[in-house]
């Protein structure tokens, strides 16, 4: 898809292409709102590589927002601006914190940052689900992969691999008990 | 996701429906009654549940790196800068690379040329993982994914005297042959793909064939297999041809 043509989609099909992790609408919703943010990150004393890693955690949690049903944007502009506006809440957010960390060094009060916590859980949550996705064998990585990212459905997931959608209904148990087991050893 | 739990495929399979809004009406009733019956049962549907959501979130980021990449890489300055004099020699040693590979490339067959520029490795198929009567050939495409050929081929070739008519086996066999090198083989393994009446390895045997008939300066018959094939590639390739002959 074109840079711009992100700008064309109906409110229906810009949603669908969200649920259903569409390469293309992530793609140019990333190209067009990154330049932004890291524009406003740079100018408000971050750097490139903090407006990446900002960028990317505010991207998911857009991304999850309009999934939930909790955001439901309007057209791709009302989308992207969400998406700059939950950038802009994160690196003050982070700003705060670290003005936080030095008041609090100082012996000065104490900020609550419980969303904060949050979002470090989570990301840790993912590093060790990352660990354990990487232990998974090529062909489960793959089919999960397919299952919950791509949202192939079962029976074109059998089809594809060649199976019956009962082995591929059984497949997917045994990769998905796998992964699990790997996270809670 | 702490409590060693037990999830049955049943169960997991009512989970997910449950959180796809998908349940039928004797899944509804068969969820109700597991909440009542199973005291493990909420946590059973949260740890399903956080382990999808977590699960899609970790692809998304995945994805998202990627796209950073493709789409930004070389803007971060992450490079320690080097002074100057360092530039200087790596461009002068660049410009000697440029001249020796110029050099090279002056002396090596045009078709050959054609050839390399064109030929990728067949990234082979998704291995099954159990339950299928095709072992030897997932464990022989383990082998070829990871550029094992001989090894490959040592375990399709047996399978192949079984069933010699067999079109995935056939292709993959006229793969391994290829990047081994085993040009006659590979060119008679795909020649009898094609003489069959369908196989979904078709364009792809016509591609490697034409390539194989490029490097052998049979330029007719890559020609004729070329102008056969809808892929842009092959329509490129074919002018390229006919420019250089």
């Amino acid at each position: 898809m074109p840079k711009d043509s992100i700008n064309q989609l109906s409110q229906e099909e810009l949603i669908r292409g969200i649920k259903e992790n569409e390469r293309s609408v992530m793609s140019s919703l990333y190209i067009e709102v990154f330049p932004k943010v890291k524009s406003y990150i740079i100018q408000n004393n971050g750097d490139e590589d903090q407006a990446k890693d900002i960028f990317q955690e505010a991207f998911l949690v857009a991304w999850q927002k309009v999934k939930a049903g909790e955001f439901l944007p309007q057209n791709s502009t009302a989308m992207q601006g969400f998406l700059f506006q939950v950038s802009k809440n994160k690196w003050l957010d982070w700003l705060r914190s670290s003005r936080f960390k030095k008041e609090s060094s100082l012996g000065a009060i104490s900020i609550e940052v419980a969303d904060f916590e949050e979002e470090f859980l989570l990301d840790e949550r993912l590093s060790m689900l990352d660990r354990a996705f990487q232990q998974l064998g090529e062909s489960c990585q793959e089919l999960l992969k397919l299952f919950y990212f791509k949202k192939m459905s079962l029976d074109k997931l059998a089809q594809s691999f060649g199976w019956t959608p009962k082995t591929a209904k059984n497949n997917k148990y045994r990769c998905m008990e796998s992964l699990r087991k790997i996270v809670n050893s | 996701m702490s409590k060693d739990l037990h999830i049955t495929p049943l169960e997991y399979e009512l989970i997910e429906a449950w959180l796809d809004d998908s349940l039928s009406s004797e899944q509804e009733k068969a969820f109700q009654d597991m909440e009542k019956e199973d005291s493990d049962w909420a946590l059973k549907v949260k740890e399903v549940k956080t382990l999808r959501e977590d699960l899609e979130s970790l692809l998304v980021k995945n994805e998202l790196e990627k796209i950073h990449e493709e789409a930004f890489e070389g803007s971060n300055p992450r490079t320690a800068s080097f002074p100057r004099w360092i530039w200087a020699v790596a461009a002068s040693l660049a410009l000697i690379l440029v001249a020796w590979w110029g050099f090279q490339g002056g002396f090596q067959d045009p078709n050959q040329k054609l050839f390399e520029a064109y030929y990728e490795t067949d990234p082979g198929l998704i291995t099954a993982m159990s339950g299928t009567d095709s072992y030897e050939f997932d464990r022989g495409m383990v082998d070829f994914k990871e550029g094992k050929y001989q090894e490959a081929l040592a375990l399709w070739k047996p399978l192949l005297e079984q069933n010699p008519s067999g079109d995935t086996l056939l292709y993959f066999v006229g793969m391994a042959n290829l990047e081994l090198q085993n040009f006659q083989e590979s060119k008679e393994d795909l020649q009898k793909i094609l003489s069959e009446s369908s196989s979904e390895f078709e364009e792809d045997a016509k591609w490697y064939l034409a390539l194989i008939y490029l490097k052998q300066g049979e330029l007719d018959q890559a020609k004729l297999l070329l102008s056969d094939l809808d892929k842009p590639e092959a329509q490129k390739l074919l002018e390229e041809i006919q420019k250089e002959s």
